[in-house]
């Protein structure tokens, strides 16, 4: 025979349980967060480069998402147009913003856009220029496209983008003779850097 | 389950010592001390309010009482419990064969049945006479067939004290006649009983000792002893300020 005496229920240990699984779960939940938190890898820049996402205001990051989307267009018209650029007057008559001459384009700064065509034997290469007619929105945006025709059909023509945005505050500048990097950069020219999709993805899933 | 023919087993004895209950600074039971023998059915009666409830549930551990409640073990040590009410969801989707299940195992009674529980909650259902309704929905049935449910699952296991809260009430006679035998088999096996009832002539039929309860004991000893006329008017007309309070 065996007594058992029978314990009050109490709230008090009821209490500490509620109290202990709290903790628990607050520290499992903490330690979760200090494990997936992480550093948010910012994308390195060099000097003569800036974030088309952080280093410009909505005006600029209009003209230079536009200009990004032109550039796209103007390399796939180069591509089956046998080597023959576009111009401003084609790009504003396909209604391509910034070239075209609508509200956005009045409301950043109203660019107006000039081409210099650069084909050497079989690499091509343009540039366009656009100065802002009102200087306190906007600065000045070009953009460098290059073709390299020598490379063998199939193989891919470019390592990256064939083209790049470069911007400069200053609302009056001359176009430039040389459009490698190098002689932008020492001009003064940034290059502006696209913040993309897979830049966010980076960002989210490491 | 049920086949526990050889030697009866012999429930516990219990023994409650100065046991008080206050809840919300309302004092409910207060120096309750008497002896539940071993073996026995003992009845605990008293007016409505008067913490015979409380009482037994401070036997299972579920109220902060105080004072000291011992249970003294002889063979096994399963307690079942009949319930005054179950208190659920009328409209949840569940059989009296789910219900059962959930008592039996641990498995999620929405899978299935183990082969083992089968028999066992038939053999329990069919002792109340409820096992023809099986498959009906809790929901569904009247109050006297819950009870009788209720009855049933606290024959799984078999136990050896069994602890009833007013199994008769609101009960149809047929349900009452039905658990009524099986009480009466219960306690040829000599399970200990302790069974609130209201029924004194049931009490006075069928119970080896009677406590009368109104927050304190204001009598308790065999039915031939302790429930005359006299005593019992007593109890149930008297409020806790001038009761008279009396052991034999």
């Amino acid at each position: 025979m065996h007594t058992q005496v029978v314990k009050p229920s109490g709230s008090s240990r009821e209490g500490l349980y509620f109290v202990l699984t709290t903790a628990v779960v607050i520290a499992v939940a903490a330690i979760c967060i200090m494990h997936r938190t992480r550093v948010e890898p910012e994308k390195i820049l060099f000097e003569y480069q800036i974030s088309g996402y952080k280093d410009l205001n909505s005006f600029k990051q209009g003209t230079f998402v536009a200009l990004y989307t032109a550039a796209m267009e103007i390399d796939a018209a180069h591509d089956n147009n046998e080597g023959t650029w576009l111009s401003v007057k084609d790009l504003q008559e396909r209604f391509m913003p910034p070239f075209a001459h609508d509200r956005a384009w009045a409301m950043s700064g109203k660019l107006i856009w000039t081409q210099k065509i650069l084909n050497k034997n079989m690499i091509h290469a343009t540039a366009y220029l656009g100065k802002p007619s009102i200087s306190d929105i906007s600065g000045c945006f070009l953009l460098v496209l290059l073709h390299d025709h020598n490379t063998e059909i199939g193989e891919p023509e470019h390592d990256e983008e064939p083209f790049k945005i470069w911007y400069s505050n200053k609302i009056d500048v001359d176009f430039p003779e040389m459009l490698s990097v190098r002689s932008l950069a020492i001009m003064g020219w940034k290059e502006v850097i696209p913040y993309t999709g897979d830049d966010e993805m980076k960002r989210i899933k490491g | 389950m049920l086949t526990k023919n050889e030697d009866p087993p012999r429930g516990p004895s219990i023994c409650f010592e100065m046991v008080g209950l206050c809840l919300s600074n309302i004092t409910i039971l207060q120096d309750v001390s008497f002896t539940v023998k071993a073996g026995d059915m003992h009845c605990l009666i008293g007016p409505n309010g008067g913490g015979k409830t409380s009482l037994i549930l401070s036997l299972l551990g579920q109220m902060p009482h105080t004072g000291r409640i011992a249970i003294n073990w002889t063979d096994g040590t399963t307690i079942g419990y009949v319930p005054q009410v179950l208190d659920f969801d009328r409209t949840l989707p569940v059989t009296v064969n789910n219900f059962m299940t959930m008592i039996c195992q641990n498995m999620p009674a929405f899978i299935r049945t183990k082969k083992r529980y089968k028999d066992i909650i038939n053999n329990a259902l069919r002792l109340v006479s409820m096992d023809t309704k099986a498959e009906r929905r809790l929901g569904e049935l009247s109050g006297g067939e819950m009870q009788r449910v209720l009855f049933a699952q606290a024959l799984i296991p078999f136990p050896d004290l069994l602890i009833l809260d007013e199994p008769g009430a609101g009960i149809d006679r047929i349900g009452a006649r039905v658990i009524e035998e099986i009480i009466l088999v219960l306690k040829k096996q000599k399970v200990t009983m302790v069974w609130i009832n209201h029924d004194l002539k049931q009490v006075r039929q069928m119970a080896d000792a009677v406590t009368c309860i109104h927050k304190q004991v204001l009598f308790s000893g065999t039915p031939e002893e302790v429930l005359t006329t006299e005593k019992v008017f007593q109890a149930f007309s008297a409020t806790t300020t001038n009761v008279r309070r009396d052991s034999p």
